[in-house]
């Protein structure tokens, strides 16, 4: 990131805000499509981290941490887009169709048992694995990120993993009985 | 089969790898059509302010800028040629009426709750018209008023960092029923124990419940309210509490959160007929040292 663009954005220069916005949006719309699950919800989510990014710009004191910040900004608004339009109730999501598929070894059943366990989590504990395990974000980097402290961090990743994981086993579990019969 | 750590963490990966990465140009042209009328938000040195800072407050702030700069004039021009006693150490709006050629005899409010550094010793104080002091037990401390709602906050720090501190006093009437709304609830129940569970109460919040306690050798409430991570708004939009009266035009004087994540210790006591409030804030990683130092002030608050 060109901390210079930076500054220039903190002074108000709009030219050197859409520079960084266009660097910028796509890595913040897939961390918000991948925490909310929804094309929709991290379309508006992303563009109302922008907006807060452009707001509060003066106020972020090291021009290097802008990309951090922005990620800390970014949540922020997905948590709002999920309070706002309570979309969480889980429940089933067909795969988009125009959606590239991660991996042969990534199976359908896989896909969307994860789909289903990872809709079951707060926003709060979605965050921590995105930031983590989408991002490579150390964890207390994700904890400076998200504004809690490191136990925290640590105890939600380890939570949301747990179900997770568990979600995987729950799919496995029938295949083997159905070999072992 | 149980599948190992490595595995799921592996399919989760490849999982969260998959999906859309591109931002619609659409999106972005609404952000960047948007920014002229997105005014950005500046914060003048230092980068915080009061939680309860309010344009009154202000007012009285750059009063006693003034005031100390007449005061050092009137020291270096005409004071030496006069003599008297010298000014206080710590001026405040109140206290320089006390050197001014013709001082007004009606101290306010806010000259009864301190201005500036707090030297280790006790300190009186008046809020919401209760007399009362405290005992400073180590340096640090600053005090300052707040005429709007007769009380004040005495600080440590000048951020939401582990090592600041702020405590308010004043005079609490009710809670907000949506913080990130802006929607105060109707003003809580007359007593003690009304305010102390509403503040338990508070959406959005982590709360203790109410918890019985002595402050200056009467019966108080006790509440530990934190400040979660996804409160759903920027905190300085999550308004949390407030005293009726007016700050604004139909605003009550609030107070919003400080930070993400931040610990705010209310103690709710009534002295003759009159509720006050005090509430200490610490933010994350605060030191059990802090914590002790706030608990022996309140520990040491004598009602007169």
């Amino acid at each position: 990131m060109d901390t210079d663009l930076v500054v220039q954005a903190q002074r108000g220069d709009e030219e050197a805000f859409a520079s960084l916005a266009v660097a910028a949006g796509n890595r913040l719309h897939a961390v918000a499509h991948r925490i909310l699950r929804d094309l929709d919800l991290a379309e508006d989510a992303t563009q109302q981290a922008l907006l807060n990014i452009w707001r509060d710009l003066p106020q972020l004191r090291d021009p290097a941490r802008f990309e951090a910040w922005s990620y800390r900004l970014l949540v922020r608004a997905c948590y709002a887009e999920a309070r706002r339009t309570q979309h969480w109730a889980p429940g089933l999501r067909l795969v988009d169709a125009d959606e590239p598929m991660a991996d042969a070894s990534t199976t359908v059943a896989d896909r969307d048992q994860l789909e289903r366990a990872f809709r079951r989590l707060s926003v709060n504990h979605r965050a921590v694995v995105v930031l983590h395990h989408y991002l490579d974000m150390p964890l207390p980097e994700v904890a400076h990120t998200l504004g809690i402290p490191m136990g925290t961090a640590r105890s939600r990743l380890h939570y949301a993993m747990r179900g997770l994981r568990a979600a995987l086993d729950a799919d496995a579990r029938p295949a083997s009985r159905e070999a072992t019969r | 089969m149980s599948r190992s750590e490595r595995d799921a963490t592996r399919i989760v990966r490849r999982w969260l790898d998959a999906g859309v990465t591109a931002l619609p140009d659409h999106i972005l042209s609404e952000v960047l059509d948007q920014l002229p009328a997105t005014p950005q938000r500046r914060l003048s040195w230092p980068a915080w302010r009061s939680p309860f800072m309010s344009n009154s407050v202000r007012i009285v702030v750059a009063a006693a800028a003034v005031v100390v700069v007449a005061l050092i004039g009137y020291q270096l021009l005409i004071a030496p040629n006069v003599g008297g006693p010298a000014p206080a150490p710590s001026p405040s709006p109140a206290e320089s009426q006390a050197v001014a050629p013709t001082p007004s005899p009606a101290p306010t409010t806010a000259a009864e709750f301190p201005a500036g550094a707090l030297s280790v010793g006790r300190h009186p104080f008046t809020v919401v018209g209760i007399p009362f002091t405290l005992e400073v037990s180590k340096p640090g401390w600053i005090s300052a008023p707040n005429p709007d709602v007769e009380g004040g906050n005495v600080r440590k720090g000048v951020g939401t960092d582990s090592s600041s501190a702020w405590i308010l006093m004043w005079g609490l009437d009710g809670i907000y029923a949506d913080p990130c709304g802006n929607e105060p609830a109707p003003p809580a129940g007359p007593s003690v124990a009304d305010l102390a569970s509403a503040f338990a109460s508070i959406p959005g919040t982590e709360a203790t419940q109410p918890a019985d306690v002595m402050v200056g050798g009467l019966p108080a409430k006790f509440v530990v309210v934190t400040i979660p991570a996804d409160i759903g708004c920027e905190p300085s939009q999550f308004i949390l509490w407030y005293d009726d009266v007016a700050c604004g035009p139909d605003a009550p004087c609030a107070r919003w959160a400080s930070d993400l994540g931040s610990t705010i210790r209310l103690w709710i006591v009534e002295v003759n007929g009159t509720r006050l409030t005090i509430e200490a804030e610490t933010y994350e990683g605060a030191t059990a040292a802090l914590e002790e130092d706030i608990q022996q002030m309140i520990d040491s608050i004598q009602f007169e």
